[in-house]
């Protein structure tokens, strides 16, 4: 395991990155302010990989890592791990998947070993799976299908998205979760569940001695294997606003409305962060204000600013209260958004937005969980780990003229989608 | 005042709370603890309301308040070089609120908005209606948010008086954590809450007893193509303060508490019926409840319902084996690091425990207490205290998929979603 950076953010942050042979690339960030760590295993894969037909299989791949391994029965991991106290868990997005465990220090080596059993030895039996398929669905039902909110978000990406596959839903579309076979999900295992695919983050009360010979032992023997980048797609520039009308079972109207906007890594991104939070982060926002405080049209709102690897969205949904009309919503933040593009930002503006920023990055900060995932997190989106720390640093790097250049950028009419939900009759 | 001094990075947690709940809020008024706290933000008289959020967030913060069944609170994360500004600016707030009629009007309108709205959420729904329900005819019942009618009846003496009322120094409680010393919290706070009376505390032995639940009672939430089920169900149970408490908290980890517990094998692992199937004790100062819950799919409800109840007696009456209840019981005690890894999560834990009526030992007996709990205590405080025959099982779908079969579980009341408070 030889270590390829060192980086040190302050007296009490400190990392380190490692690569083995096999490729697959090791972060560790000790510290033992409390007698515990995170540890997590992060796949470059998501649900931009998969392709039309087998929709889904990212995510209910990730449950299925946890049914069992040749080496350990299906109930085995989480059972050991629970035992130690452990918060065990996993997520799947459009980039990644990655999978958690929180545990007292003493029982690193043994997570380590799990976690690189099922790296390697995973077993997927005909029940097991079945069962599974049927909770995913159940997610589905829960997460969209039952759920205003998720059913119209995914209306939205899948209308601003024509061709990438940022515009299909990472639960995966029903019909593609039933038809997805054993086979498919073996075959999705062998292809990306690579070492050299993956990085495994560890935050917290293990030093490197200890981290070396658990990442030696358990992973060493690996071979790097051809991993396919994710499918060449180019979601081509929009040039023509967008709109869906729908009618669902909703108590009041329902505006949602998105624009194309910058990759994580794009030095614009956080900009868009910038002004996302002068819009409508805070009780001074002037969305809050506009649209909920002074205005009385919404019961609630919220924006979303993507931070991906490729080019996302930028999403605002607001949900009117009873008698408002989505209509009267999208007026008011088309009127918010043109006095920005008009007037621009004030530059008390820009440092209370900064300020604000930079007091949630301190807060993002603190548990070994957090550590872990904001490592995770930049390494495999960004290729850097090093950019969770110097956000900060980019906050203020931005500039009154920066704002006003993204938000001339995003905020074209043509580059946007608006979804619509009116309540049945 | 309960703090932890941590200079790692330049900022602070700081949190006042207030000993009021909803449960104070006079009959009518059902509400107004919520709308009294949020009106803090609405302006002072110095201030009006957009100069004073002007004035919190340029300092890089965010104020929030909060309603919980035993507290308010009110605070935020503020960056240590301007914490003595914002506890300038928390000061005002509480020697001088505005309190004016047109804001608690504006503060009206929206909590009311925000009540439509949750019953857009199905899991929200079931949550209201099983407080609802399960404290039905008791102050319990009434929900933080209110009603329609109830916030249409506030107006700002109200406000005043119930502020005047139950911001007084008896009932605060304050935890900070961070870089304290910095930013010289100990002598920036006390000028901070010098406006603030002694007052009488809140005297919460003083609520009527919650009635006894008897049978088994289903109500159907009624809603439109539902493809899917929220079910709910439970009973009133001991408060957090309890004896008995820990042993069912311990009972009820082994029971539905995490994922390898045995509800979540049965309902999702073995039969695919819920993405998730828990049991929950509350921990509540007044006012406890012990609820199951699952989201099975529509043709599923019914299956899934019956399975909960047959899960819940088999739970009380043939008990947990002994390897169970080791297994949560080290869970508990192996995963009590994590409740304290920083100094924000050790003051939120002391002053959770203050505000629910605990000892102030209760955090540092806590891995003892636990070491010494038997199988057998847990057994029996299970039995003596969890009632799977008498409870209420709330059932968010379309309930003309399981109204007739339903029956047989025990009467069936519909509710259609839209109604009620």
């Amino acid at each position: 395991m030889r270590r390829t950076d060192a980086y040190r953010y302050n007296d009490a942050i400190a990392v380190d990155r490692y690569e083995l042979d096999c490729g697959l690339v090791v972060l560790h960030l000790p510290s033992t302010a409390a007698p515990v760590f995170s540890y997590q295993t992060w796949l470059r894969v998501g649900s931009r990989h998969e392709v039309a037909g087998k929709t889904g299989i990212a995510h209910l791949f990730e449950h299925l890592m946890f049914k069992g391994t040749h080496n350990t029965p299906e109930g085995v991991f989480d059972r050991t791990l629970e035992g130690f106290g452990g918060r065990v868990n996993a997520a799947t997005w459009l980039d990644w998947t990655f999978y958690y465990e929180d545990l007292p220090a003493a029982h690193f080596e043994e997570v380590a070993r799990l976690e690189a059993d099922r790296l390697e030895h995973l077993r997927l039996e005909p029940d097991p799976v079945e069962a599974e398929r049927k909770v995913v669905m159940n997610e589905r039902k829960e997460r969209v299908e039952n759920d205003p909110g998720g059913k119209l978000s995914e209306l939205l990406w899948s209308t601003a998205f024509e061709r990438h596959p940022y515009g299909r839903p990472t639960l995966g579309w029903m019909e593609d979760i039933e038809a997805i076979s054993i086979e498919d999900c073996l075959a999705f295992y062998r292809t990306y569940y690579a070492p050299n695919n993956a990085v495994v983050v560890v935050t917290g009360d293990v030093d490197a001695a200890r981290l070396e010979r658990a990442m030696v032992s358990r992973y060493g023997h690996l071979r790097r294997q051809a991993v396919p980048p994710p499918p060449p797609i180019v979601e081509p520039r929009q040039t023509a606003a967008r709109r869906v009308e729908h009618r669902l079972q909703v108590s009041s109207e329902r505006l949602l409305m998105a624009y194309h906007s910058p990759a994580v890594t794009d030095p614009a991104h956080a900009a868009l962060e910038v002004l996302n939070e002068l819009l409508f982060e805070g009780d001074s926002a002037r969305l809050q204000r506009a649209l909920v405080t002074d205005g009385e049209l919404a019961a609630s709102f919220y924006s979303f600013v993507s931070s991906f690897a490729e080019p996302g969205l930028y999403e605002v949904s607001v949900d009117l209260r009873p008698g408002r009309c989505a209509d009267e919503a999208e007026e008011v933040v088309l009127r918010e958004l043109g006095r920005v593009l008009r007037d621009g930002i004030s530059e008390a503006e820009l440092a209370k937005a900064t300020a604000k920023l930079e007091t949630r990055f301190y807060r993002q900060l603190q548990t070994v969980q957090q550590r872990a995932q904001g490592l995770g997190f930049w390494e495999v989106t960004a290729g850097d780990f090093r950019r969770l720390f110097t956000l900060a640093d980019r906050y203020r790097e931005v500039s009154t003229a920066g704002v006003a250049e993204v938000a001339a950028e995003v905020l074209r009419p043509e580059n946007r989608t608006v979804v619509c939900a009116r309540p049945l009759a | 005042m309960i703090t932890v001094c941590d200079a790692g990075f330049p900022f602070v947690h700081a949190n006042l709370y207030f000993r009021v709940g909803p449960v104070f809020d006079p009959t009518g008024l059902h509400g107004l603890t919520t709308l009294t706290n949020r009106m803090l933000m609405r302006g002072t008289l110095r201030r009006s309301r957009a100069d004073l959020e002007e004035a919190i967030e340029s300092l890089g913060t965010e104020l929030y308040t909060s309603t919980q069944n035993h507290a308010v609170g009110l605070g935020g994360t503020v960056l240590t070089r301007n914490l003595g500004p914002f506890l300038d600016l928390v000061g005002e707030m509480l020697a001088e609120p505005a309190f004016d009629e047109a804001e608690v009007a504006k503060v009206r309108r929206e909590m009311a908005a925000e009540l439509e709205a949750a019953r857009d959420e199905d899991s929200t729904l079931a949550r209201l209606w099983f407080r609802r329900l399960v404290f039905e005819g008791h102050p319990l019942g009434h929900g933080a948010s209110g009603s329609p009618t109830s916030l249409e009846a506030i107006g700002a003496a109200d406000v005043r008086a119930h502020f005047a009322r139950h911001y007084t120094r008896s009932n605060l409680c304050v935890g900070a954590s961070g870089d304290l010393e910095a930013g010289r919290f100990g002598e920036r706070i006390e000028p901070t809450l010098a406006a603030l009376p002694t007052g009488p505390g809140n005297d919460w032995g003083a609520l009527p007893e919650v009635g006894p639940a008897k049978g088994v009672r289903v109500a159907l939430i009624d809603k439109p193509e539902r493809t899917q089920a929220q079910i709910m169900l439970g009973h009133p149970a001991p408060d957090a303060a309890d004896p008995d408490f820990l042993a069912l908290s311990v009972g009820t980890a082994a029971f539905g508490g995490t994922f390898t517990a045995r509800l979540m094998q049965e309902v999702r692992v073995k039969r695919g019926l819920s993405y998730g199937a828990y049991a929950h004790l509350a921990s509540a100062r007044v006012g406890g409840w012990y609820a199951l819950s699952a989201a099975p799919s529509a043709e599923d409800t019914l299956d899934t319902l019956r399975l909960l109840l047959s899960e819940y007696a088999r739970f009380v009456d043939e008990g947990l084996t002994d390897e169970e209840v080791e297994f949560a019981r080290g869970y508990a005690i192996n995963a009590f690091p994590f409740s304290v890894e920083t100094p924000a999560l050790q003051v939120a834990q002391r002053v959770r425990g203050a505000l629910l009526g605990r000892p102030p030992d209760f955090l540092d007996t806590y891995l003892d207490r636990l070491a010494a709990l038997t199988p057998d205590a847990v057994r029996d405080a299970v039995r003596r205290r969890l009632q799977p025959r008498d409870l209420v099982a709330v059932v968010v779908c379309t309930a003309d998929d399981i109204r007739d079969p339903a029956a047989d579980l025990g009467p069936v009341t519909i509710y259609p979603f839209d109604q009620g408070e």
